[in-house]
């Protein structure tokens, strides 16, 4: 089997477009629902005017913070703080962020709801918002629980600042990653159908008992009320492994006008609503030999807040602790690729010795090119 | 997307008969992706892909004449056009993707509207959009916004490659009305924003373009196009530029310049070319003529590197066209 082709199990329906995705169930009775985002980071919607929306032709509803049923603990019952996101489910008028939900359209078609909701006009208190995250640390506080009840927001081994002291070479410097949005060709898209008091979601999700679980604690209603149904994943990044205000708001719109209701994102909403790897600010602190060998490694993240994506800080992580590797190379005059051979206690020794010959070639690469770079100054 | 009535135009005549009540629907491109964002808002359509427009053709005297409705691709790969204008042929292809340029046509091109980020978000205010509500470009992020040609009002890019390289060779844009036909200098086509950054041309609302006129340049077969942008392709140009050199023994004894991604209309540079006119061929001279072409640059917060990236697109786009055969 090895070096030959396999067919994907799934190739065929892709291609063929008989793949049926989480927007494409065929739904008896179907109603279309649009998502209005505010216009403003940070307030208070003082008046939302629906009544030209709601006079268009296919207009069904129109979900606002009036109309929308309270949930159990204001919304926020399946969140699991810090890294559970707080969703936004009309359950309040204030605006948190630009692009935040602030009502749904329902409509016969969706043509009908996108253009109703273009109709709805917001009146804002308008507050100052949080725009530098830098601005803000001096009033930020560290996170200090275990992340989902696993992870330490923090962790040591040995002593960094005695190692560093007594360091032959040190490196020190800031990285910053900005934020990065996750974007799959397939949008997040969910149609939500009640039977009664059950609830099935056709959800565009990597994590099909997840949403389940979420979507049953924050409407008050159990688990096994909630069937979500995901056949195809069109993308994710990470980004379909939490569930987002709209399949709740889509869940809140079918039972309100007693309908299947679907909510499918814009390209333009997938930037803001659904979370994002986040920006970071990392300084590194290196402390090594002469020989390159590693004695101190710090390295100091402030990020902002994150969502699951894919490799989730360990892409923006790694960038920060590569790059000052390189620098410490360059510092001491050593081949970047040497210094991390010489610094290599992976149990799998072994199996680097076996690419050990593509290593070479790379090797012999970044030689020719050093010969034509000046190493920087040493810092 | 705003409800709308939709007219299919059988004819020109017809066409232009509805033009006072309707926008006219070409290749679609960039109307209709500015109605689903609510931006424009017709509330009548004419189609007129059914016009016979559709011909590249040559007119006596060795001009050419491109229909209106001839389509990006066609344009870019017809041999009158290939071997004519080099410069015009490579903006048309470096623009866009395929897709588009399959759909696109010459007269909607001129016609394309700016991707400044605030005219695109209803929520944003915009001189452009909603004339008198406010720049929000000015102060805001405008790294990819004009660093020639902007006004107090407005400083938003024309985002054409091919109008780049029709500034660069003094085309016509050949209009019709319902009682009268005329021909207007490319250069007089587009308007700068100044006090009225919501006037982008000097079409009149009844009148259909019919063609695009390209004069005889010989020495437009020594022409070159480059573009920078943040990718490779399927991008807008952070800065590029349209060359035309006439060659003798070294010297330069004609040049055209025509510069994109910089400025609030196609770019033409004679301050440029004058530069050139006269001197050796070689890269002190293109240097001073980048220079020159950039002397009346405005920089904001965040585009100032514009001015240096189209200097340097300039010299290299010089140095591409004088080392043609």
């Amino acid at each position: 089997v090895i070096g030959e082709g396999i067919d994907r199990v799934d190739g065929k329906l892709k291609v063929t477009g008989s793949a049926i995705y989480s927007a494409e169930w065929p739904i008896a009775r179907l109603a279309h629902g649009v998502i209005v985002q505010s216009t403003i980071a940070r307030g208070e919607l003082i008046e939302l005017d629906t009544a030209a929306a709601a006079a268009e032709p296919g207009v069904l509803a129109i979900l606002t913070s009036d109309n929308t049923p309270k949930l159990p603990q204001q919304g926020h019952a399946g969140v699991n703080p810090p890294a559970g996101r707080v969703l936004s489910l009309l359950q309040d008028r204030t605006v948190r962020y630009n692009g935040e939900p602030v009502a749904l359209v329902i409509a016969e078609s969706f043509e009908q709801a996108t253009y109703a909701a273009s109709l709805v006009r917001a009146r804002y208190r308008t507050d100052i918002p949080a725009l530098d995250m830098n601005a803000e640390l001096a009033r930020a506080e560290p996170v200090t629980g275990k992340i989902l009840g696993q992870f330490e927001p923090a962790s040591y081994r040995g002593d960094v600042d005695a190692a560093l002291a007594r360091a032959e070479v040190c490196v020190e410097a800031t990285y910053t990653t900005p934020l990065e949005t996750h974007n799959a060709l397939e949008p997040h898209s969910t149609i939500a159908k009640w039977d009664g008091d059950r609830l099935t979601l056709y959800d565009a999700t990597q994590y099909i008992y997840g949403v389940k679980r979420f979507a049953a604690k924050t409407l008050g209603i159990p688990d096994d009320h909630v069937r979500v149904v995901a056949k195809f994943t069109g993308g994710a990044f990470g980004s379909k492994g939490s569930a987002w205000s709209h399949v709740l708001l889509a869940a809140l719109a079918a039972r309100h006008v007693d309908r299947p209701v679907k909510v499918v994102l814009s390209r333009k909403q997938m930037f803001g609503p659904v979370g994002a790897r986040p920006y970071t600010v990392q300084t590194l602190s290196l402390g090594a030999r002469r020989d390159g060998t590693i004695t101190a490694i710090k390295q100091d993240v402030m990020s902002s807040t994150p969502t699951f994506n894919r490799g989730s800080g360990e892409s923006s992580g790694t960038f920060a602790l590569e790059s000052a590797i390189d620098e410490l190379a360059y510092a001491i005059e050593i081949d970047p690729l040497e210094i991390r051979l010489r610094n290599y206690a992976d149990i799998r020794r072994r199996g680097a010795r076996r690419n050990w010959r593509v290593l070479r070639r790379w090797r012999v690469r970044r030689r020719t090119r050093a010969q034509c770079e000046k190493p920087p100054e040493a810092r | 997307m705003q409800p709308f009535e939709f007219i299919t135009a059988a004819d020109e005549r017809s066409a232009i008969d509805a033009a006072a009540r309707a926008r006219f629907l070409a290749g679609g491109t960039t109307l209709v992706d500015l109605m689903k964002l609510h931006v424009e808002r017709p509330s009548a359509l004419v189609d007129i892909n059914r016009l016979p427009l559709t011909q590249i053709s040559e007119l006596a005297g060795g001009a050419v004449r491109v229909g209106a409705m001839v389509r990006n691709s066609d344009m870019a790969r017809h041999e009158l056009i290939r071997e004519r204008y080099p410069l015009l042929a490579e903006a048309i292809l470096s623009g866009a993707s395929p897709q588009l340029r399959n759909m696109a046509t010459t007269a909607g091109n001129l016609l394309q509207r700016t991707r400044c980020f605030y005219f695109r978000d209803t929520a944003l205010p915009c001189n452009k959009r909603e004339p008198g509500t406010g720049c929000g470009a000015i102060d805001g992020f405008n790294r990819i916004h004009a660093v020639l040609g902007g006004s107090e009002h407005c400083i938003a890019t024309h985002p054409s490659d091919m109008c780049v390289a029709l500034a660069a060779l003094d085309a016509v844009v050949v209009v019709r009305g319902r009682d009268n036909e005329r021909a207007i200098p490319f250069a007089e086509f587009h308007l700068l924003p100044e006090e009225h950054p919501e006037r982008e041309h000097t079409l009149n609302a009844d009148e259909l373009i019919v063609a695009v006129d390209i004069p005889s340049l010989p020495f437009a077969r020594r022409s070159t196009y480059v573009k920078v942008r943040d990718r490779q392709s399927y991008a807008f140009a952070l800065a590029s530029a349209a060359v035309a050199l006439d060659l003798r023994d070294g010297v330069v004894h004609d040049a055209r310049i025509g510069l994109g991604g910089v400025a609030t209309k196609p770019w033409r540079s004679h301050e440029a070319e004058d530069a050139l006119k006269g001197k050796r061929a070689d890269e002190l001279t293109y240097r001073v003529a980048a220079s020159a072409a950039l002397s009346g640059a405005v920089p904001r917060r965040h585009n100032a590197f514009k001015i240096e990236l189209a200097r340097r697109t300039l010299v290299r786009a010089l140095t591409r066209a004088g080392a043609l055969k």
